[in-house]
C-alpha cells in the first residue's frame, strides 16, 4: 500500500475510499426520485444543447437501423467494460486469500499472541543507555557533566559537542535570541504555508542563499529531517540514484523511503563511481528517461574525509546526472570562510567550480550556525517545489523565529570575519598533530588505534586498528564496549569525548566502531594539549590491560 | 504604559465577562462516535468537479501555448539535453496551473507574535503570483490561523520570562544529539513534567513534531508487523509508518467497525504470502484531526485493543492542552485511563506556543527509544528556551504558577470554540467536527471559493487558513478556523458578522441550519444568532 511522501501520492490517498460526503441514506425516497428527475431532465436538456450531441445521436440511431445485432454487441461490450472497472476496484483477487468462517476467525483472534511492543534490550542498547552523559547547566568548552558509569565530573573539556566554531555561550547571539522572543514569542505556531512564515525566516533563507551563493534556500525545522525529506520530494520510484556507500543516516532514510532505483559506489572511489555510472546508464539505456541523481556528502560524518567534488562534477556532466550534496558538516568547517567543500576546492586548484553546478545543497544550522534546523539551497524553482512538495516543510510548523534569527546573525558574522574558521583550522591542525605525536610516543598509533578522518577534519574519527585483536574483541558490540571504556577513562580525567554512536537496525551501510573527537575553535592550545595527552594515556592503558 | 497594555491586548485579549467561559465536560463515547457530517446538494459535487475540470482544461491550453510560444517559461518541466525534468508532470502541472492561482493565500509573510492578532505584511503580485512585491506596510488581522489554542504565543508573561532566563543560563542549543552529548538537566526535567502531565511513566521530547512521528515507527515495528492507519492520518504518521518498512493498511476515517473488519481479516490471514501470524499490530490514530475537527472514538478503540491485542498509538498534536477539563487531551476528555493507550504522542507547537514533539509511554519503551530512536541518536536536541516555555505552560495549566490563569485559558478556549461553531452552524454553514473541537472547518466545496474567501477575509482583517486538495479530499475544499483562548467574545462576534455577509456574497451556506425555538430547522438571522449564542452554546445542541 502506498503511503504518502509526495503530492502525487496524496492524490492517490485522496481518491482512495474515504467517507464520501455525498451519501444518500438520509434522503427520503420521494426526494431521491424528484432529484433524479431533475437531473435526468437537465441532462436531456444539456444533451440536446451540447455541441456534437446530434452527431452521437445520429450515429446510434443509424447504426441500430443498419445492424441491430451490433447494438447488442456494443451494449454487451459497454456492460463488460463497466463490470471490469467496478470489479478491479473491489475484487479480493489475492490468490493467497484463505476463506474463513466468522467462528474460525474468532478462534484465530483468540489464539494470536503478538510479540511485546518493546523488543528485548540488546547488549549494545544497555551499553548505550548507561553511557549517555548528562550536562548540568549549559553546554560549552568546559562542562559540568555526569555519567552513570563515571560519576560526576565538575569540569570536563568538551571534545564531544558539535560546536566547532565556538558559538556556545556567545553573549551577542544570546542577546539577539532574547530580543526576538520579546518580539515574536517562542514558537511560530504554524507551518510555513499557513501563517507560520515569519519575516525572520524569510531573512534567514536569504542569508543562507547568499552564504552558499545559490539563488534560493528553504528552511527545515530539524537538520536530521532535511535530507530524509528532500530526497523523496525530488526522487521517486523509477528515478535512479547513485550514492556513496558511507552517507549519513538521514540520507539513507531518504533513499529508503523514496523507493528509487539505488546503486552504491565505493566511498570516495571515483573510478568505481565512473564504473557504476556507466553500468547503470547502460542498464537503463532503453528505459524511459527518468531523473538521475548522484547523492553524496561534503565532509562525511561517517568517515571524516571530503568528497572529491571536482571529479564528481565532471562525471555528473559526462553521464548526465544531477547532484545532491549534503554539506551539513562541511559548512563552517571547510573552506577559508566556511563555505564548504565547494569553497575548499575553488581555493585548491578548481576556481571554475560554482554552486550552480550543484543542483541541490543541503546543510545544517545546528552545526555551523549555532542554532538548530536544516536547509536546502538551490535554484528558485527547486526551492519553490519543496514548499509544497517536501513533507517535512508542508507537514510541520516552521522553526522558532529566534533560532532562525540566531542563524542569520551567525552567518552575518562569519561573512564579516572568518577568524572563527581560521581558529578552528589552527586548533584542528595543532590538536591532530599533537595527538598523533602523543599516540606515537605511547606506541599505540597504528598498533592499537588509527585515524579514519583526514588530517584537516575537525570531526576526528579514530578506530581500533586491524592489528589490534585482543581475544575479547570478537564483535561489533565488544569493540563498542572497549571504546566506551576509553571514553569513560577520559571523562574520569576530565576530557569529554564520545563514541561514534550508530543504531545498527537503522543503518543500511556497513558499521564501524569509532571514537569521535570534535575540535572546537573555542578551546585553548593548553586545553587541547592536555586533552590529547590524556587520550593517548588512556589508549595506552587500555592496550596494555 | 497605555501603549504597552495595548500591545499585550494585541497578543492576548482580556476576558470581557465571566459569562464567556465554559468548563468542558467529560464526554461519553456516543457523543463523538456518530458525528454525521452534513452534506450539500448533489449539484455542488458536479459544480466542484466542473470547477476542477475547467481549471485543468485551461491549464493544458496554457501549457500548450507556453510550450509553443514561450518555451523558456516551461524549461524546468521539460526534458532537455538528456536530463529528465526535475518535476514530474502531474506535480508540476498541479503547482503551475492550479495551486498558483491561489498561491497568494498561502505562505503569507507575517511578523511579530502570532497571538490574538497576527501582523501580515502587505504584498501584491503583478505577474499572476509568480513574484510578490512587498509594499512595506502591514495589516493586523484577527488571528484564526495560528495553532495557538491556549494563547501561549506571547512576548511577555511567565512563559517568555522563563524562556529568557533559559537563554541566559542554558544557551539556545546543547550542541549535540540526546544520546551523544546533548542531554541537559532541562531536558530531563521537562520530560518528567510531561510524563506526569499525561499520566504516563516516562516521556521523551524531540525538537520537531513531524520528526517525532517520522522516526518513532522505525524503532517499534518492522516488515513482519502491521500498521493500521486511519485514512486521514497526518503526513508525518504516514511517512514514519512507511519508513519503518511495516505493512500498512488503511481503515476508513474514524470508523471502528471498518477497523474491526480489517483486524479480523488481517489476523486471520496473517502476513502476505507466508501466512505466518503478524509479529505485532500497531494501530495509529490522531486524537483530534487537524483538518476535520473530528475525534477518535478512543473508548471503543481501547475495547478493540483489549479484544484484538494490537498496540495503540495516539497522536495528540491538536488535542493536548486544547481538550479535556484539565487540558490533558483526549484521555481526559473521554475519561480513558492513559494506561490503555500504549503510546501517546503529541506536539508542543499547538497549545504551548513552543515547538517539537513528545512520546509518552512505559519506562521500558522510553528506555528503548532513548538509544534506538533516530530522533535521539542523530537529531539535534530541543533548544533550552523551548523547554522552558513548555514547562512554564504546563505549570500554568496545572495552576502551579499564576493560579487560576490556566483554568481560565482552558475555559476560554472551550467557550470560544463552542460559541463560534454554534453560530456558524445556525447561520447555515456546513461545519465538520465535534462540538468542543477548537478546529472549526467550514466547507466551501467549490475550489474557486477558496481564494475568494482567503482574499476577502484578509481585506477585512481576519487571518484564516483555506485548504483544498491535496491537503483534503478533492471535493471538500474548506476554510479552517483555529480557535484560541486569546480571542474575546467580541472578536468572535466580528467574525460571525463577516461570515454572515460572506455567506451571502459567496453563497456557501450549504447546510440546513439549526432548529429554532419551535423546533424548525432553518438558517438563523444574524441578530438571532448573536442574541442567544452565549447561553445556548453552553447547552447540548
Ligand atoms: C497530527 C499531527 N502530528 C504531527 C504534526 C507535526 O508537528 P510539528 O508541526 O510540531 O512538526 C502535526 C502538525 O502539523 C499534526 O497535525
Amino acid at each position: 500500500m502506498e503511503t504518502v511522501v509526495t503530492t502525487a501520492t496524496i492524490a492517490a490517498a485522496a481518491v482512495s475510499p474515504s467517507p464520501t460526503p455525498f451519501t444518500t441514506q438520509h434522503l427520503a425516497g420521494e426526494q431521491i426520485l424528484s432529484k433524479l428527475h431533475a437531473i435526468a431532465s437537465s441532462a436531456a436538456y444539456w444533451g440536446e444543447k451540447l455541441p456534437g450531441s446530434a452527431v452521437v445521436k445520429r450515429y446510434i440511431v443509424s447504426s441500430h437501423q443498419n445492424d441491430p445485432v451490433r447494438t447488442i454487441f456494443e451494449l454487451l461490450f459497454f456492460l463488460f467494460a463497466v463490470r471490469y472497472f467496478v470489479a478491479s476496484r473491489y475484487s479480493t483477487s489475492n490468490p493467497h486469500h484463505v476463506k474463513f468462517t466468522e467462528a474460525d476467525i474468532d478462534e484465530l483472534v483468540a489464539e494470536w499472541e503478538p510479540e511485546p511492543l518493546v523488543p528485548k534490550t540488546t547488549v549494545l542498547e544497555e551499553l548505550d543507555i548507561g553511557s549517555i552523559p548528562l550536562i548540568h547547566g549549559e553546554s560549552g568548552p568546559v562542562v559540568d557533566v555526569e555519567s552513570a558509569r563515571v560519576g560526576h565530573v565538575k569540569r570536563a573539556t568538551n571534545l564531544a559537542s558539535t560546536d566547532f566554531l565556538g558559538w556556545a555561550r556567545d553573549p551577542v547571539i544570546k542577546e539577539r535570541a532574547v530580543q526576538i522572543i520579546r518580539e515574536y514569542g517562542v514558537g511560530s505556531c504554524g507551518p510555513p504555508g499557513f501563517y507560520g512564515n515569519q519575516d525572520i525566516h524569510v531573512k534567514c533563507e536569504r542569508d543562507l542563499a547568499r552564504f552558499c551563493n545559490s539563488e534560493s534556500a528553504i528552511l527545515y525545522a530539524q537538520a536530521f529531517n532535511t535530507m530524509s525529506s528532500v530526497i523523496p520530494s525530488f526522487m521517486k520510484r523509477g528515478d535512479i540514484v547513485i550514492a556513496d556507500d558511507r552517507v549519513a543516516t538521514s540520507t539513507q532514510k531518504g533513499l529508503q523511503v523514496s523507493r528509487v532505483t539505488l546503486r552504491w559506489y565505493k566511498h570516495n572511489d571515483m573510478e568505481d563511481l565512473a564504473r557504476v555510472l556507466a553500468k547503470t546508464n547502460h542498464e537503463f539505456r532503453k528505459a524511459p528517461l527518468t531523473k538521475r541523481f548522484i547523492v553524496t556528502e561534503g565532509l562525511f560524518e561517517n568517515t571524516g574525509d571530503l568528497c572529491n567534488l571536482p571529479e564528481i562534477i565532471k562525471l555528473k556532466y559526462q553521464f548526465k546526472y544531477r547532484l545532491l550534496l549534503d554539506e551539513s558538516l562541511s559548512f563552517g568547517l571547510v573552506g577559508s570562510t566556511g563555505r564548504g567543500v565547494l569553497e575548499h576546492f575553488q581555493e585548491n586548484g578548481h576556481p571554475e567550480l560554482s554552486r550552480q553546478q550543484i543542483e541541490l545543497t543541503a546543510g545544517s544550522m545546528a552545526i555551523a550556525f549555532s542554532s538548530a534546523g536544516g536547509f536546502v539551497a538551490g535554484s528558485d524553482a527547486a526551492v519553490e517545489h519543496q514548499r509544497i512538495g517536501s513533507n517535512a516543510v508542508t507537514f510541520s510548523a516552521s522553526m522558532p523565529g529566534y533560532l532562525a534569527a540566531a542563524s542569520s546573525q551567525a552567518i552575518e558574522r562569519l561573512e564579516e570575519d572568518n577568524s572563527r574558521v581560521v581558529k578552528l583550522r589552527e586548533n584542528t591542525t595543532h590538536f591532530r598533530t599533537f595527538l598523533e605525536k602523543q599516540l606515537q610516543a605511547a606506541r599505540v598509533l597504528g598498533s592499537v588505534v588509527e585515524f579514519v578522518s583526514s588530517p584537516q577534519s575537525p570531526h576526528i574519527l579514530i578506530k581500533l586498528s586491524d592489528d589490534f585483536r585482543p581475544e575479547t574483541l570478537t564483535s561489533f558490540v565488544a569493540a563498542e564496549e572497549l571504546l566506551q571504556q576509553i571514553v569513560d577513562l577520559c571523562l574520569a580525567e576530565g576530557v569529554l569525548i564520545t563514541r561514534h554512536k550508530r543504531v545498527p537496525t537503522h543503518e543500511i551501510i556497513a558499521l564501524e566502531s569509532m571514537l569521535r573527537i570534535e575540535v572546537s575553535a573555542s578551546l585553548s592550545t593548553q586545553q587541547l594539549d592536555e586533552s590529547a595527552s590524556i587520550i593517548a594515556g588512556v589508549v595506552k592503558s587500555i592496550s596494555s590491560a | 504604559m497605555a501603549c504597552e497594555t495595548q500591545l499585550l491586548e494585541k497578543e492576548f485579549g482580556r476576558l470581557t465577562s465571566p459569562e464567556y467561559k465554559y468548563k468542558q465536560k467529560v464526554q461519553p463515547s456516543e457523543k463523538i462516535r456518530h458525528v454525521e457530517e452534513e452534506e450539500p446538494a448533489y449539484y455542488m459535487l458536479l459544480l466542484t468537479y466542473l470547477g476542477y475540470l475547467i481549471m485543468i482544461v485551461c491549464g493544458h491550453v496554457q501549457d500548450y501555448y507556453a510550450k509553443v510560444f514561450h518555451p523558456e517559461t516551461v524549461a524546468d518541466f521539460m526534458a532537455k539535453d538528456g536530463y529528465a525534468p526535475l518535476f514530474s508532470d502531474f506535480e508540476s502541472f498541479y503547482i503551475r496551473r492550479l495551486q498558483k492561482r491561489l498561491r497568494d493565500c498561502f505562505g503569507r509573510v507575517v511578523t511579530g507574535v502570532p497571538g490574538r492578532y497576527i501582523t501580515v505584511l502587505d504584498r501584491v503580485s503583478n505577474d499572476y503570483n509568480t513574484t510578490y512585491k512587498y509594499l512595506g506596510t502591514s495589516t493586523d488581522c484577527l488571528n484564526l490561523s495560528s495553532y495557538n489554542y491556549l494563547g501561549f504565543a506571547q512576548s511577555s508573561g511567565q512563559c517568555t520570562d522563563a524562556a529568557e532566563v533559559s537563554i541566559n543560563t542554558e544557551g539556545i542549543s546543547s550542541f549535540g544529539t540526546r544520546a551523544v552529548c546533548g542531554t541537559l538537566d532541562a531536558h530531563v526535567k521537562t520530560e518528567k513534567r510531561v510524563a506526569e502531565f499525561l499520566g504516563k511513566e516516562d516521556a521523551l521530547v524531540y525538537s520537531m513534531g513531524y520528526g517525532t512521528n517520522a522516526s518513532v515507527f522505525s524503532s517499534l515495528v518492522d516488515k513482519h508487523c502491521l500498521v493500521l492507519s486511519d485514512a486521514l492520518n497526518h503526513g508525518s504518521i504516514r511517512y514514519g509508518a512507511r519508513l519503518s518498512g511495516a505493512v500498512i493498511k488503511i481503515f476508513k476515517h474514524n470508523d471502528t467497525k471498518d477497523l474491526e473488519r480489517v483486524l479480523r481479516e488481517q489476523i486471520s490471514q496473517g502476513q502476505p504470502k507466508t501466512h505466518r501470524p503478524w509479529k505485532k499490530i500497531l494501530v495509529a490514530v490522531e486524537g483530534l484531526y487537524s483538518m476535520e475537527g473530528t475525534m477518535t472514538d478512543l473508548p471503543t478503540m481501547c475495547d478493540l485493543r483489549d479484544k484484538y491485542k494490537f498496540y495503540l498509538f495516539v497522536d495528540e498534536a491538536h488535542s493536548i492542552g486544547a481538550l479535556g477539563p484539565r487540558g490533558r487531551g483526549i484521555c481526559d476528555y473521554l475519561a480513558v485511563d492513559p494506561a490503555r493507550v500504549d503510546i501517546l504522542m503529541g506536539t508542543f507547537t499547538k497549545s504551548f506556543g513552543a515547538t517539537g514533539g513528545y512520546i509518552a509511554s512505559s519506562h521500558e519503551l522510553i528506555n528503548h527509544l532513548r538509544v534506538n530512536n533516530m530522533g535521539n541518536v542523530y537529531a539535534e536536541s530541543v533548544s533550552p528556551p523551548v523547554l522552558a516555555q513548555i514547562t512554564a505552560a504546563l505549570q500554568t495549566i496545572d495552576g502551579e504558577i499564576r493560579p487560576g490563569e490556566g483554568e481560565e485559558r482552558l475555559e476560554r478556549i472551550a467557550f470560544n470554540s463552542r460559541y463560534l461553531r454554534l453560530a456558524l452552524k445556525r447561520l447555515g454553514f456546513i461545519v465538520y467536527g465535534i462540538d468542543d473541537s477548537p478546529i472549526i472547518p467550514v466547507l466551501l466545496y467549490v475550489p474557486a471559493k477558496m481564494p475568494e474567501m482567503g482574499r476577502i477575509l484578509l481585506k477585512m482583517g481576519i487571518a484564516v487558513v483555506v485548504v483544498g486538495y491535496p491537503a483534503t479530499d478533492i471535493a471538500s475544499s474548506r476554510a479552517r478556523f483555529c480557535m484560541s483562548a486569546a480571542l474575546t467574545k467580541e472578536d468572535l462576534d466580528r467574525i460571525i458578522k463577516v461570515m454572515w455577509q460572506l455567506g451571502n456574497i459567496l453563497s456557501f451556506k450549504y447546510g440546513k441550519g439549526m432548529p429554532d425555538a419551535n423546533g424548525k430547522v432553518r438558517h438563523w438571522e444574524l441578530s438571532e444568532v448573536l442574541a442567544s449564542g452565549v447561553e445556548d452554546c453552553k447547552k447540548d445542541w
